[in-house]
């Protein structure tokens, strides 16, 4: 292989990265993972890696990808099918769109940012599944979550950022 | 605007578009879906499995530290359960030697024995919006929508999609989950609703139906779904006109379930029934 040609597959390898850590994440998510007192519900790893990705990196995370991983999520979940991808889109075409406020400011911004988008997400989220199922879902699932998730972002940004140096370093 | 930006703003309401179709198709004609749903945990069922082996190893590790404080409060409270279910042995070997003779006496007609099915929960929904697990056995190893899914503890949920390899059980839970039941001491009959709680619900009770704290629960057999008697939890509260039901399994500890292969005799499997099946109501 030419010097340019591994060059090119190299990029490709690392730009896969956003999209890798989703797909991951989407297995973490439906692992049970059964720990005493987590009450079987996990939080919103796959809005976390969106909400990150589509701010630093929306380059490499298209809309037709987050929808792919997005239906993933639902098939195996046993969501309603579409739930996942259609919150998801919603969240990355908002951030698209608000990106240019968020970058650089510090992360207490940035945590606070997605504190409003994952309680926005949630709401959507109930909504959608009311709406669904014809009945309304309990909150207080839903508000677990939110917290959950919501605590668990500054470990998952953390790691997000070691990728994203990577790809940065090799790619 | 260049033409980037026109093409990402098309493929975004596209996308968007085609969430909410698949979410009304879902709706309107599940059967559609199920089919993709059953395919894709097929497909991923050995990522899965995979990829549970050491979640269960890390719960099992944090169960285990859980477990090292308070072994001594345990060890005495088990002492103490020992003693008394020492005690309720004799009486139920009293009363299981009573009824086998009362039967005979009788002639009774003995409910269909059920077999067992043993599976690994490989996949787990989240909790929020639907509850509902993935097990590792499916159609090829004899599961089918629609039977009854135990484990040590008592009811869990039923089958509701089977592929070749894995199966998804909608637990008792859920917001869709609808199980005839009965309080077993009164034998008043209710249907036991879930709400995506840790909990589920008592409706459709009567209304001089006399419900009290601690009654126990169990499926009612009616509908011929499931075998009657299986144990699902106890009264934790009083409500008008119902009540919130404790289940006995442990949502934090689901490891493996064993799925019922229950057929009540008279009501055949529908492969097997004679006539033009598909016309059935």
């Amino acid at each position: 292989m030419s010097p340019a040609l591994v060059q090119r597959f190299n990029l490709y390898f690392w730009n896969l990265i956003p999209v890798a850590t989703i797909l991951l994440l989407v297995f973490v998510t439906v692992v049970p993972w059964r720990l005493p007192g987590f009450g079987a519900i996990t939080p919103a790893f796959i809005l976390m890696a969106v909400f990150y990705w589509s701010i630093y990196r929306p380059d490499q995370l298209s809309y037709v990808a987050v929808f792919c991983l997005g239906t993933v999520q639902d098939l195996l979940s046993g969501m309603p099918l579409g739930m996942t991808p259609l919150v998801l889109l919603i969240v990355q075409g908002i951030l698209i769109s608000q990106r240019r406020f968020l970058l650089g400011k510090s992360f207490f911004v940035v945590w606070c940012s997605f504190m409003i988008v994952a309680l926005g997400a949630a709401i959507l989220s109930w909504v959608v599944g009311t709406v669904f199922f014809g009945a309304p879902l309990a909150p207080v699932p839903i508000v677990v979550q939110v917290v959950m998730t919501v605590l668990l972002y500054p470990a998952l940004t953390w790691l997000f950022g070691r990728a994203h140096l990577a790809m940065l370093r090799y790619g | 605007m260049p033409l980037k930006v026109l093409v990402q703003r098309f493929a975004f309401i596209l996308l968007v578009g085609a969430t909410v179709t698949m979410m009304i198709v879902d709706r309107v004609e599940p059967k559609a879906t199920e089919r993709l749903r059953v395919v894709a945990t097929d497909i991923t069922a050995p990522v899965l499995e995979f990829f549970s082996k050491p979640a269960a190893g890390i719960a099992s590790l944090a169960e285990r530290v859980e477990i090292f404080f308070s072994v001594y409060e345990e060890n005495e409270q088990l002492r103490l359960e020992n003693e008394r279910l020492l005690k309720w042995q004799a009486v139920a070997r009293q009363a299981e030697h009573e009824n086998v003779e009362l039967r005979d006496m009788l002639n009774v007609v003995s409910d269909p024995r059920a077999s067992f099915i043993s599976g690994r929960v490989i996949a787990d929904s989240g909790g929020a919006f639907v509850r509902t697990v993935l097990i590792n056995a499916g159609a090829g190893d004899g599961v089918a929508g629609g039977q009854a899914v135990v484990n040590g503890d008592g009811l869990v949920g039923r089958i509701v999609e089977a592929g070749s390899r894995s199966a998804r059980v909608l637990l008792l839970t859920d917001l869709n989950s609808r199980i005839p039941v009965v309080i077993e001491s009164s034998r008043e009959r209710a249907i036991l609703l879930g709400d995506n709680s840790q909990r589920a619900h008592l409706a459709f009770l009567d209304d001089k139906a006399v419900l009290a704290e601690g009654d126990r629960v169990v499926t009612s057999g009616h509908g011929g779904m499931f075998p009657p008697g299986i144990p699902i939890g106890t009264v934790s509260r009083v409500t008008v006109g119902g009540g919130v039901v404790e289940p006995f399994a442990d949502w934090d500890r689901l490891e493996f379930v064993s799925v019922m292969n229950y057929v009540v005799p008279g009501v055949l499997p529908s492969p097997r029934r004679a006539g033009r099946v598909e016309k059935l109501p």
